[in-house]
């Protein structure tokens, strides 16, 4: 954290700002930019509320990560695919679950996280949430408590991709199918709401080709994410609103971490302007 | 049917009336959506017909066959008629679709495994149905979704049959259709309940909502992928309706309970009339209430030679179950 920041001023606290980081999966890198973002202004959300990626990126700046942090550990493990590979390997030679199924999120979170976010949400330095989807209720679950890691495999839990997990009796999915980016859960704790969707820009992009199937079903799942976010802009809109333009990454370009991270540059200065102006109005 | 051009205009009466004009939007769900028939039945035994159409996905393959001037008891027997003897041609067609949909996680996308939507519209439309908008008895207005514009599209013109293929175009079951030089799919992408569209063109509005909800298959049992995967569009689908809902709502929105229902359980089709018979109860009571009372205002509004008064807006509870609350 910087010193002569907008936030460093402890006896005139400036406006609380609410920081919402929406689901993207590979396009969810983009988030550890604006966290670096209010690293650098030295400012501190006083609440996170995350969807899937964006859960556990928001997790992680919550347990104490700075961005810098996060950029570094998340370049390691997916800057080469070897490294990823390694690092599985080295947990299951340290006597992880050898029986390990892709589609079991909550074993891969245990292996792949750091020690700070394997705990529990109240020894959070910022209050965060996650969003969930109940699967059989179709409605949102708001998980604040408890145990970090089922409830963000929960909150990431893509169907397709990943096993449902159950939480207090509840069968839970990815939180992008009811809130892909949850500002509208922490308005009334924040003064300034700052929402982030990774779902890519929608610039009409060149195209008549036929996707393939696998290519038209993420693209199609994209869309409804869009449908739902912009249906929701017309009746509660936060007050700050990014898109980095990382549309062009599949939801599964994991191993396009630098890519990602160059794409979302603009939409990091464009928040840092944004937010400064913000708090100097508001303070 | 004969062209009838003057039909096309959407006709917004600027003078009062002794009926008022009902805009009729009806839903995507797949075969929950066979729930649309029922619903059409309700205008035909009031003796209404609605002044326009708009119709997402199987809400446009139905609103086609309405929206050529056929009776929903002529549709209801088409499609039975299709759904009982030729059913085992759809089955085919369709559940040959359940593997390559599987195989899709194992990441091995199979183009060639998908089916033409015209294949299955040739067998679910009526042979009467228009050949283009303009040989319409009602205007329609068919919601697909612009693929690579990630918006949606109103077709409203040209050739019938292909605007309802690129609205029912659901990915991984279906090819996407190129209209325009757009490649277009299924219009529940963008927007699964398209009443807004029909903002205006009519005194009142009538939504039909067949996405229903996914149901346990046992509780608190995982569901299959296969069921999660077509589930998931569900949710996200229902989940834009609600959204939807909370900036503007019409004036008489229908929840029909067909959640026990599978996208494609088209040979389930006496069990989907038969869960969405309440909701036909509902919906010709609620039709029939809103007719009387607007009838009585717009007589005392020309009798007083007031302005044509607003239609009433009814208050929605979001998303709850209107329909069980209301029938039970």
């Amino acid at each position: 954290m910087t010193d002569g920041g907008l936030g460093t001023d402890a006896r005139k606290p400036g406006p609380r700002i609410g920081l919402a980081l929406g689901g993207g999966s590979a396009r969810g890198f983009a988030h550890v930019l604006m966290l670096e973002a209010f690293d650098e202004l030295g400012l501190v959300p006083a609440i996170i509320a995350g969807t899937s990626m964006g859960a556990i990126c928001g997790a992680a700046y919550a347990a104490g990560h700075t961005g810098a942090e996060l950029r570094e550990e998340l370049l390691a493990v997916f800057g080469r695919r070897r490294h990823l590979l390694k690092r599985l390997a080295a947990k299951l030679r340290d006597g992880s679950p050898w029986l390990w199924s892709p589609r079991d999120n909550v074993t891969l979170f245990e292996m792949l996280l750091p020690d700070a976010m394997r705990r529990s949400f109240d020894t959070l330095k910022i209050p965060f949430l996650a969003i969930a989807t109940d699967y059989y209720g179709i409605e949102q679950v708001v998980l604040d408590r408890g145990p970090l890691i089922p409830a963000l495999a929960a909150s990431s839990a893509l169907p397709h991709l990943a096993r449902p997990v159950v939480i207090e009796g509840r069968v839970l999915i990815d939180g992008g199918y009811v809130n892909p980016v949850p500002y509208d859960v922490i308005m009334g704790r924040a003064d300034i709401t700052v929402a982030i969707d990774v779902t890519g820009d929608t610039k009409i992009r060149p195209g008549t080709a036929i996707p393939g199937t696998l290519a038209a079903m993420t693209g199609a799942t994209q869309i409804l994410f869009h449908s739902i976010t912009r249906e929701k802009l017309k009746s509660v809109a936060p007050d700050i609103f990014i898109r980095p333009e990382v549309g062009a990454f599949g939801a599964l370009d994991y191993f396009r971490i630098e890519e990602i991270f160059r794409a979302a540059e603009p939409a990091k200065q464009l928040l840092k302007n944004k937010i400064s102006q913000m708090v100097m109005d508001r303070s | 049917m004969k062209p009838t051009g003057k039909a096309l205009a959407v006709r917004k009466p600027t003078l009062p009336v002794a009926r008022p004009t009902i805009a009729l939007a009806l839903g995507g769900g797949g075969a929950r959506g066979l729930a649309h028939i029922l619903m059409l039945e309700v205008f035909d035994e009031l003796g209404i017909k609605p002044t326009v159409i708009a119709g997402t996905s199987i809400g446009a393959v139905f609103g086609a066959a309405y929206a050529s001037g056929l009776s929903a008891r002529l549709i209801r027997a088409h499609t039975e008629e299709t759904l009982s003897q030729r059913f085992d041609i759809i089955r085919q067609l369709l559940s040959a679709r359940s593997d390559p949909v599987l195989k899709i996680f194992n990441f091995v996308p199979i183009r060639s495994a998908l089916l033409k939507p015209e294949t299955l519209l040739d067998y679910l439309l009526p042979s009467k149905v228009a050949r283009d908008f303009a040989h319409l008895a009602i205007p329609l207005k068919v919601l697909a979704t612009d693929y690579y514009a990630q918006e949606q599209r109103i077709i409203g013109e040209g050739a019938l049959r292909s605007a309802v293929a690129a609205s029912i175009a659901l990915p991984a079951l279906f090819t996407p259709v190129s209209i325009d030089g757009r490649l277009l799919m299924d219009g529940g992408l963008t927007n699964p309940l398209p009443f807004d569209v029909l903002d205006g063109a009519a005194d009142l509005t009538v939504a039909i909502d067949v996405s229903g909800a996914p149901t346990p298959p046992s509780k608190r049992d995982h569901p299959s992928v296969f069921a999660a995967l077509m589930a998931s569009t569900q949710i996200l689908q229902r989940t834009i309706v609600r959204e939807k809902l909370k900036s503007r709502q019409p004036d008489i929105y229908i929840d029909v309970e067909v959640d026990d229902f599978y996208l494609l359980d088209f040979h389930r089709f006496k069990d989907v009339l038969a869960a969405a018979a309440p909701a036909k109860a509902q919906l010709k009571r609620q039709l029939a209430r809103v007719l009387a009372s607007h009838t009585a205002e717009v007589v005392t509004a020309a009798a007083a030679e007031a302005p044509h008064p607003p239609a009433r807006k009814r208050k929605l509870p979001g998303l709850k179950r209107m329909s069980r609350a209301d029938t039970k």
